[in-house]
């Protein structure tokens, strides 16, 4: 009994502690502004993402139908969300903390904005801030990366070159591998060296198709651009799991149906109807036998 | 010479309903006018959508599979008569294996069309066809539902062919496309002893053939519930359940029709008061075998209570659909069983009324069987409106259901008054045997 009450106390002191946690951010993060001007594009857009990625926990937008988790998901047409800054709600979409998933990696810069510019068309007062347009995105000057696997040195070798194929010296690059949610990272941002080289560990468990492909992400560091490129290589331990649907099944198509269910079937419906267009068939006897006497 | 006079007598009497009389005109008025009311209430549905009904998320069985299941089950009674009585040679149905083939044939060719009331696009219908796949429930249904109707039409046609030709010789006055509808369907019957043998044959593999297809109609059909694992339907003794069920309520529903034909068509000396008798006392049997698989249904999950049986069990004897369950167990299973028991009940009268209890008791027992559960699913969704998870018919439901009765009664009057209800030759026949 005593366990009882000590386990219930405690569980509530990590409940309590969780949900009164505050969730901290960054001055100049806070600051932050959008770099695109909110419309009614940017927010059927992050209608589309938002739909995609966070309807499940936190519900429709003014339906309060959010998911009953601690600390609690919210729903993001309220005073809680809107009193935020945009760059706090960026921040945290991003960065992301226990149970909610760190977005930076899952969805594009744009897309948190897009997502940010949907909440604010819940809040008839606000008021979009001045767009940042000092920022001075890489992709502008068209960075190029390659991917490449260096078999004997067990690493991944990401080049980004600029387009007089020029090396890009020190900026940081991330690399993740794409997975059913979401993109995995592969250990930390790397920057890049003179050569405009990047380094990054062959991980030892991952798994991935029948040849060991998995599609692999560079993406620029977020301070520095949106840019990102996908390659697919065979880094993975290779796996064969015959899809469920490949071979015969009773939850397959009606082609893929088992043999036994369509022969089943079969016969015994021709056997049946058979017989009736047989009948029929007497019918026009039956007809005949008539000019007989 | 009597014998003659006698013959000459039946098929007179016999061939009197036959025609458009003015009751009919009256009564198929009245029925066509309720029809085109409910089908205005089809056609909200057919443009707003099922929203309209009661049916969401929860329930999306509602009355309209209850009915379908219902009707299945209701036509099953021509298979019982025609051919598991006939073939073991009873030889009282003889006047009322027609009514019996009629009312399978109404039943089974409306409850397809019940089946497409419950679809929000009916214009997809034809998907089933195409993209059905032979693992479902539903396709073997549809299968089967199909196969069923074409036999009952057959068992309805072929019998029917010599009383067809007499019509097509007596009944002079009759309009010209009724005279040409006997002269094209009585397929040049002249009575020969080949035509006679062809006749018999066909209708002997016709009985043979719908043992099976009819207990495959009504077991396919307690498979789209018993397939899954929902509390009340995962359950394996649904199919011997359903056809036990089915007997009850398409006993019923003869009775009922033999007394409305022998009233308004003056039958008293074809359809007697032995044949009430015989029908009360087959009445009794099904229900006590429909009785047994009951208590066993029954008993056996509220032994064991298991979560989600325990819920569904509470619910129907004690619960929310307390009154509705217990009065289909005693209006239309417990108080029947007693009652025929006794020769005074046997009587066509009682009979009807007991018969017309039997029969909505019958419906509301369908009722309980397709909705309650649906309501306690093992994931239920989260954060739904209210009306989600209780589930209420709406008027425009009710109406499109009571649509489907109404066709129902349209093609049982049509049929009886384009054909003799009785069979004529057969009647006579038989008493020339008796002589």
């Amino acid at each position: 009994m005593k366990q009882k009450i000590y386990f219930c106390l405690i569980f509530l002191a990590v409940a309590f502690r969780l949900s009164a946690q505050l969730w901290e951010v960054p001055e100049d993060k806070n600051l932050r502004v959008s770099p695109l001007k909110f419309t009614s594009e940017t927010v059927k857009k992050g209608e589309a993402v938002f739909m995609k990625n966070c309807t499940s926990c936190h519900g429709m937008p003014t339906k309060g139908d959010f998911v009953k988790l601690v600390p609690s998901p919210g729903d993001p047409s309220t005073v809680k969300f809107q009193a935020q800054t945009d760059g706090a709600l960026f921040y945290k979409i991003a960065t992301g903390r226990s149970p909610m998933p760190q977005f930076k990696d899952i969805v594009s810069e744009d897309d948190l904005w897009f997502v940010i510019s949907y909440f604010r068309s819940f809040n008839k007062d606000y008021v979009q801030p001045a767009i940042d347009n000092t920022k001075q995105y890489v992709s502008s000057v068209k960075a190029k990366f390659d991917i490449t696997v260096l078999t004997n040195e067990k690493k991944i070798q990401v080049i980004a070159t600029d387009t007089l194929n020029k090396p890009i010296k020190g900026i940081g690059i991330a690399l993740f591998i794409k997975r059913y949610f979401g993109n995995l990272p592969l250990g930390e941002e790397r920057k890049t060296n003179e050569n405009g080289v990047a380094l990054y560990d062959i991980p030892k468990n991952i798994l991935g198709d029948k040849a060991g492909n998995v599609e692999l992400i560079a993406k620029l560091n977020s301070e520095a651009g949106d840019y990102k490129k996908s390659e697919t290589l065979a880094i993975a331990i290779p796996t064969s799991k015959p899809s469920l649907t490949q071979q015969r099944a009773m939850w397959n198509i009606g082609f893929k149906a088992p043999i036994w269910l369509i022969l089943s079937y079969s016969i015994v419906v021709l056997t049946i109807w058979g017989f009736l267009f047989y009948i029929v068939s007497m019918l026009g006897k039956l007809r005949k036998a008539g000019n007989d006497n | 010479m009597e014998t003659n006079n006698h013959n000459e007598n039946i098929t007179t009497d016999l061939l009197r309903s036959v025609g458009i009389t003015k009751g009919f005109t009256v009564w198929m008025t009245f029925l066509l006018i309720a029809l085109g009311a409910c089908l205005y209430a089809y056609s909200i549905q057919l443009s707003t959508g099922l929203g309209v009904t009661g049916l969401r998320d929860y329930v999306s069985w509602g009355m309209y599979i209850s009915t379908f299941v219902f009707f299945v089950a209701t036509s099953l009674i021509g298979m019982l008569i025609s051919a598991v009585l006939g073939l073991s040679g009873a030889k009282w149905i003889t006047p009322i294996t027609r009514i019996a083939e009629i009312i399978a044939l109404a039943f089974a060719a409306v409850a397809g069309l019940v089946i497409v009331s419950d679809m929000g696009r009916p214009d997809r219908l034809i998907n089933v066809f195409i993209y059905g796949r032979f693992q479902s429930p539903i396709l073997w249904d549809v299968t089967v539902v199909t196969t069923y109707v074409a036999i009952s039409t057959l068992l309805l046609y072929i019998p029917m062919i010599p009383d067809i030709a007499l019509c097509s010789k007596r009944l002079t006055n009759a309009p010209k496309w009724q005279q040409l509808t006997y002269k094209i369907l009585s397929l040049n019957w002249k009575g020969n002893a080949k035509q006679v043998a062809t006749i018999e044959m066909a209708v002997r593999i016709l009985l043979i053939l719908i043992v099976p297809v009819a207990l495959a109609i009504h077991t396919v059909t307690s498979w789209l519930f018993a397939s899954t694992t929902r509390a009340g339907w995962n359950s394996t003794i649904f199919g011997p359940y359903f056809v036990s069920g089915a007997f009850v309520a398409g006993g019923a529903a003869v009775i009922i029709a033999m007394y409305f034909f022998r009233t308004n068509y003056k039958l008293h000396e074809y359809i007697t008061d032995k044949h009430f008798d015989k029908m009360g006392k087959l009445l009794v049997l099904v229900s006590l075998v429909y009785l047994y698989f009951n208590i066993n249904e029954f008993l056996v999950p509220a032994y064991k209570l298991e979560k989600a049986e325990a819920h569904h069990l509470h619910e129907l004897f004690t619960g929310k659909y307390a009154i509705m369950f217990w009065l289909a167990q005693i209006f239309g299973l417990i108080l029947p069983i007693i009652l025929l028991l006794f020769k005074q009940m046997r009587k066509a009268l009682p009979m009807l009324l007991i018969a017309i209890s039997v029969f909505i008791a019958s419906w509301f027992k369908r009722y309980l069987i397709v909705v309650p559960t649906q309501e306690y699913p093992f994931l239920p969704v989260q954060y739904v409106p209210e009306n989600f998870i209780v589930y209420s018919p709406t008027i425009i439901e009710t109406s499109v259901t009571l649509a489907a009765f109404i066709l129902v009664l349209i093609i049982i009057t049509v049929l009886s008054k384009i054909f003799p209800v009785i069979p004529v030759m057969e009647t006579i026949h038989e008493h020339d045997d008796n002589k």
